[in-house]
This record gives structure tokens, C-alpha cells and sequence, in this order.
């Protein structure tokens, strides 16, 4: 820029002794008649490039030459007034006359230059801030576009709260103060605003819809382009405004997308517990009432076998709460699953011992590789999970004694497999399938169980009838 | 025989029904429903009439169970069980580590919590007697004097840290035995961090002893606890 300005101001000059030189030297081709054109012509093209003032000097001097080598008596600065007065008036009217209109039109031209470039710049700042996620990352480069705008020295402080400004720049009270009216407010105030003239500083919001999202802090005002500047800037400042605004509503409703969402999660986790609940409180219900109603028509051994039901059925039901507490605490975000280096053996034994302890008829056949490592885990967890995997494979085999348990090393980690030869399931079964009670939340709460533990939950049919489940637990490194 | 009972539970149905399973089986059966009431009736229990047992249920509405322990220690030797809602109950397994004898997690049957409390007023006892050490369940016999280990007829020869680990278990058969515990006594203080150790050597007795170690018949697994041996025949 700098660079250009000087190559400019050198041709000026250039064009000039040019014209002095044609004066002095060129007499065989230059006469009165056709020097005054040639005067004119070149001090217009000179004045396109060289300051105003600078432009008249010269141009004085330019005449002065011409009176010297032209006008009679030549060779002298003498004039005489009645004769050649007038021509050289006119010469030196004419050339300032140009010289100014080529000025002005030079300066409404820059003007509209400067301000269709400062158009674009604010297109491109708008286009930049809708393509970002988070426009407020972007607030360094709003500090550069609006402190490229401003006189140099001029000293701009911008940020979306008063906090957020560096304790570094040390703003006084009434700063502060004016930031957070400003905000607040969602006007400009300020030096040469109109309102809060008094202050010795400028505040500009950067406007939302509603509320002001930043302010940006002219400190001692603006020096120069008062009005114009400050139109500028506050375009540029509206731009980041309206896009904190609309990340704002982007990001609005899309929590209540996720909240529309998790409603409709815990509506259908509650209608499972539900859904699971319902068979076997029926069976207590019903057995239960059996003997408070019918006491004295029942013998003993049917009074024993409602009573055994119920005992049965209400372990099918705490069975249930703890797989809904356990899906509870799992479904909360990033829960804190405690875990320890434990033995699958001893994982499949405690179940076993469960097994027996609820009915020992239905106890599957169970394999454990020799020399398995331990694994990280939840011993709690896994143990539900097999329970409830085991639970289901008896469901579903058709003859007691057909579930198999197995345990065995797989690529590292540990895995459990639970088959039945039952009739299968056709298909994998779905999460909120109701093919079997208890398998709404008990499915759910296993891959909730695989998830937490970077394991994996699949179910496959077997080939030989029935259903295979495999789950399976990441070794530790 | 008549043992005397301290019951503290605050779930009024839950508590209704223990009594009365514990007062068909002959015992007698005090109820408190807060440990404030359960620290009052300790205290001012009649002379020659101290409690034999004490049920605690946790998640008392005003406090912890650990404080009721500390403070029936100073008064009373008698076996405590710790009853507790939730399967992963830390504080459950610091009562065990203080001094609580066993525990439950509820739901549990009649038929458990008397096992239970047979079991604890056994080792309870055997304190004042000299110590029976000998263990004998389903061809098990195991003599901690003799430091002999007969299975089904045949000598069984183990390290000296299986038999560290089983005869820690066999003093307190038929009682959760923690993790902590276990290596406390078994390999010392400096090692409780090192709770792989339980898992592995467990695993090495079971592999000797049991038939089915996935689905053994002696040392069962505690969930999140410990291990038990099964009580002696």
C-alpha cells in the first residue's frame, strides 16, 4: 500500500518536470497557443495522483514557467496585466479548477471502494459465523476485522461477559459498569451515541434478537469516520450477535429433542418393569388369596404348593428390582461402575449357588475352561446378567437339564455362553420384545452391563434348535 | 433354646413378620425401630438378661450402622448380623471388617437367617471353649492340629498359602469371610490392596477340593464379600 502511494506520488512528480522540461527545452515545438493546452492537460493527469495542495504549488510553479519561456517579454516574470493578465488567470483558474473536480471525484470513488470492500468483508463474516458450530470461537477474529476499521491506536476490548475479559486490561469501574449496562441494555451507548454522552468511551453491543450476546469497548471513542465507523462496526458486531443468538436457539431445541427423547425412554423403560411385574404378582395374588379365602376347603399339601408358588414367584420379582435398580443406576450418565480384577469361576459359582438355592431341577449344565485370567468387572453386575441369561435359556428349553453354561478364553477376554434347545427364537430377541417375562429389563440391563464394561452382548440361534447368548467381557491389561 | 434377640429394622411389616418367625422358633424377640431406641434398650438392659444376638438392619433413619457396632462392642460380645437392602452395600462389608459376624441381603427366607444365626451363636461360643478345629462336611476332613487334609479317604497336600487360606476359612466356617480379612490374616496388612491374590488362590483350593469348581460344595462365593467355607457336619 505503502509502496503503491510513493510509485503514485513519483510519476506526479515525473509528469511535472516533464512539463517544466517541454517548457524550457521543447520552444521549436511548444508556442503561446498550444503551451496553455499542454500546461492543462498534464497538471490534470498530475493531480489525479498527487495531493491536493501539492497539486496547486506546482501547478503555480507550471504557470510561472510558462509566463518565464512564453509570454512576452520573454525570458522575464513580467507581465503585462492588460495584455496577458487574463490569459494566465485563466490558465491557473482552469488548472485548479480541474485539479479540484478530479479530487472530489477521486475521493467519491475511494469512497465507494472502501465501502464495497467493507460489504463484502461483512458478507464473508457472516458467511464464516453460519458455517462454525460455536461462533464464539471466533471472537479473536472480530477483534482484528473491527480493529482494522478504527484509526490505529485506537484501543478495542470485546468479550460476551465482563468476566471474560482479561483482569490484564485493567478497566475502570465505570468501564465495567458501561459493559454491563450495554449488555444488559442491547443499545449502543457512549461517546457520540446519544446516550451516555458524557462517557470518554464508546460501547457497542453485539445485538441479538432480544438480548445483547458481547460488547465491544472503544476506549476514548472513535477518532475518526464518527458515524460511519461506528455503522461498520456495529454491522460486523450484529453478525456474531445474531449468530450467538442462533446457536443459542440450535442448541434449545435440541435438548428438548433429548429430552422429548429420554421421556419416551423412561416411558418405555416403566412400561417393561410393568409389563414384567404383571405375571408373577398375579401368581402371588392369586395363590395368596387362595389361602386367606379358601383356608378350610384347601388341604395341606395345596396349602404348601400356593405357598411355594409365592416363594418362587416373589424371587422372580426381587429378581426384577434388582435388575430395574441396577438399569436404573446404569442409564444415569457416565456412572462410576466400581470394579475389580475377579475370577469368572468364582462369578459362575455364585450364581450356581443361587441357582440351587431358588431350584436345583433346573440347573444347567455349566463348563469352565482351566487357567482363565481375570477380568476387570462388576462382580454384582455379571453375575445379573448370567442370572438372567440362564434365567430366560431355562424359560425357553423345552425339557429341564438342557441349558449349558460355558465359560472359556476368547481373543484375551472372557466369555460366557448360554445355550438352551428350545425352539429358538426365530430371530435375536428385541429389546422391549414381550416374548418372556422378565426379558424386557433383564435383556436390557445386560447390554447396559456389556456397554459399561466394553464388552458385548449377542444373541444367536443354534443350529442345533434353540438360542445362543454370548457375553463378553474385555481381558485387562 | 431361648436366645434373646435384639431386632432393629424400621420397616414396621418386615420386622412384624421376623418376630414372629423368630418367636415360633422359641426365641425371644425385642424389636427397635431407630438406633437411638436400639442404644437406649442396650443400655439399660436388666441386669443377668443381656442380649444373645442382635439383628441390624442399615439404612436406619438415623445413622450408620458402624456407630451402633462400636458402641454394643463396649457392652456386649454377643453376635451381631448385619441386614442390608442393597447387594452392593459398601458399609456391610465395613461391619463385617469391624466385627459384625455375618450378613444378609434382603429379600432373604426364614430358613437362611436361622442357618445364619445358628451359625454365629456356634462360633460365638466356641470363643470361651477351647477351640474345636476340626472340620468334617460330605468327606471333607480337615485337622488344624494335625495340620492334616483328608479328601474322600486320601491325604491332600497343598502350599503352605492354600493352607493358610483354607484354615482361615475352616475358623470361620459357615460365616462370610471378607476379602480384606482373608488377606489380612492369611498374607498381612501390607497386602490389602492386593485382592487379586483371594481370587487366585480360591481358585487353586477349589481346583483341588471341589469336584466342580464353577459349582463348588465348600467354599462358596459372596458376591462383592468374600467367601464361605460351609459350616462343619
Amino acid at each position: 500500500m505503502k509502496l503503491h502511494s510513493l510509485a503514485s506520488r513519483a510519476l506526479g512528480f515525473g509528469l511535472w518536470a516533464f512539463l517544466m522540461w517541454a517548457q524550457i527545452h521543447m520552444q521549436n515545438w511548444i508556442n503561446l497557443a498550444n503551451a496553455p493546452v499542454l500546461l492543462i492537460l498534464v497538471s490534470s493527469i498530475y493531480s489525479l495522483v498527487l495531493p491536493f495542495t501539492a497539486s496547486l504549488v506546482l501547478s503555480g510553479l507550471a504557470v510561472l514557467m510558462f509566463n518565464y519561456q512564453f509570454v512576452p517579454p520573454v525570458g522575464t516574470f513580467r507581465v503585462d496585466l492588460s495584455e496577458h493578465g487574463v490569459l494566465l488567470l485563466t490558465i491557473m483558474g482552469v488548472s485548479g479548477l480541474i485539479t479540484y473536480l478530479l479530487r472530489r471525484q477521486k475521493h467519491i470513488a475511494d469512497k465507494e471502494h472502501q465501502q464495497s470492500k467493507r460489504t463484502l468483508q461483512l458478507m464473508r463474516w457472516s458467511e464464516e459465523l453460519r458455517e462454525l458450530d460455536d461462533p464464539q470461537t471466533r471472537l479473536k477474529h472480530l477483534h482484528e476485522l473491527v480493529q482494522n476499521l478504527a484509526t490505529e491506536g485506537t484501543a478495542i476490548v470485546m468479550g460476551f461477559t465482563r468476566a471474560e475479559i482479561p483482569a490484564s486490561l485493567e478497566l475502570s469501574p465505570t468501564q465495567q459498569e458501561g459493559f454491563q449496562e450495554c449488555l444488559r441494555e442491547n443499545r449502543p451507548m457512549g461517546t457520540g451515541t446519544g446516550r451516555f454522552d458524557n462517557l470518554d468511551d464508546l460501547y457497542l453491543p453485539m445485538r441479538g434478537r432480544f438480548r445483547a450476546y458481547g460488547v465491544c469497548l472503544c476506549m476514548g471513542g472513535v477518532t475518526t469516520g464518527g458515524a460511519t465507523w461506528v455503522r461498520d462496526a456495529q454491522a460486523l458486531l450484529d453478525q456474531m450477535g445474531l449468530a450467538c443468538e442462533r446457536r443459542e436457539n440450535l442448541l434449545r431445541a435440541q435438548n428438548a429433542r433429548e429430552l422429548a427423547q429420554q421421556q419416551k425412554i423412561r416411558s418405555l423403560f416403566l412400561t417393561s418393569i410393568a409389563h414384567d411385574q404383571r405375571t408373577p404378582l398375579a401368581s402371588i395374588m392369586t395363590s395368596a388369596s387362595a389361602i386367606v379365602e379358601q383356608l378350610h376347603q384347601l388341604s395341606k399339601e395345596e396349602i404348601r404348593h400356593y405357598a411355594k408358588l409365592i416363594n418362587a414367584e416373589s424371587q422372580q420379582v426381587a429378581r426384577l428390582t434388582d435388575n430395574t435398580l441396577s438399569l436404573a443406576r446404569l442409564s444415569v450418565d457416565q456412572v462410576e461402575v466400581p470394579m475389580q480384577l475377579e475370577s469368572a469361576e468364582d462369578m459362575v459359582a455364585a450364581v450356581c449357588q443361587r441357582l440351587r438355592q431358588r431350584d436345583a431341577s433346573n440347573f444347567p449344565a455349566v463348563r469352565v475352561q482351566a487357567g482363565l485370567p481375570l477380568v476387570n468387572c462388576n462382580m454384582v453386575l455379571v453375575e445379573q446378567v448370567l442370572d438372567n441369561l440362564i434365567d430366560n435359556a431355562v424359560k425357553h428349553s423345552g425339557a429341564p437339564g438342557t441349558v449349558s453354561l460355558e465359560v472359556r478364553l476368547d481373543e484375551g477376554g472372557v466369555l460366557f455362553k448360554v445355550s438352551d434347545c428350545g425352539k429358538g427364537m426365530g430371530s435375536a430377541p428385541s429389546l422391549h420384545g414381550d416374548q418372556s417375562r422378565g426379558l424386557g429389563i433383564g435383556l436390557q440391563l445386560c447390554h447396559a452391563v456389556a456397554v459399561v464394561h466394553h464388552g458385548s452382548m449377542s444373541f444367536s440361534s443354534n443350529p442345533q434348535g434353540g438360542c445362543v447368548a454370548c457375553f463378553r467381557l474385555p481381558g485387562s491389561s | 433354646m431361648t436366645i434373646r434377640i435384639l431386632l432393629i429394622e424400621d420397616d414396621r411389616e418386615l420386622g412384624k413378620a421376623l418376630r414372629a418367625a423368630l418367636t415360633t422358633e422359641g426365641h425371644e424377640v425385642l424389636s427397635a425401630a431407630s438406633l437411638s431406641e436400639a442404644n437406649s434398650i442396650v443400655n439399660n438392659q436388666e441386669p443377668g438378661k443381656s442380649f444373645d444376638l442382635f439383628l441390624l438392619d442399615l439404612g436406619l433413619p438415623d445413622g450408620d450402622g458402624q456407630s451402633f457396632l462400636n458402641s454394643v462392642r463396649k457392652v456386649s460380645g454377643a453376635p451381631l448380623i448385619v441386614i442390608s437392602a442393597r447387594p452392593h452395600d459398601e458399609i456391610k462389608i465395613q461391619l463385617l471388617d469391624a466385627g459384625a459376624d455375618d450378613y444378609l441381603v434382603k429379600p432373604f427366607g426364614v430358613g437362611e437367617l436361622l442357618a445364619r444365626i445358628r451359625v454365629a451363636l456356634r462360633h460365638r461360643g466356641n470363643i470361651a471353649l477351647p477351640a474345636t478345629l476340626v472340620y468334617q462336611r460330605d468327606g471333607l476332613n480337615i485337622d488344624l492340629i494335625k495340620r492334616e487334609i483328608v479328601l474322600d479317604g486320601a491325604e491332600l497336600k497343598l502350599t503352605p498359602t492354600e493352607y493358610e487360606l483354607l484354615a482361615r476359612l475352616v475358623r470361620s466356617a459357615g460365616q462370610a469371610v471378607s476379602h480384606r480379612q482373608l488377606l489380612n490374616d492369611v498374607w498381612g496388612p501390607e497386602y490389602l490392596e492386593h485382592t487379586q491374590y483371594t481370587r487366585l488362590y480360591i481358585g487353586q483350593l477349589r481346583a483341588k477340593i471341589e469336584k466342580n469348581p464353577a459349582d463348588p460344595h465348600f467354599i462358596l462365593t459372596e458376591t462383592g464379600v468374600g467367601y464361605r467355607l460351609l459350616a462343619s457336619q
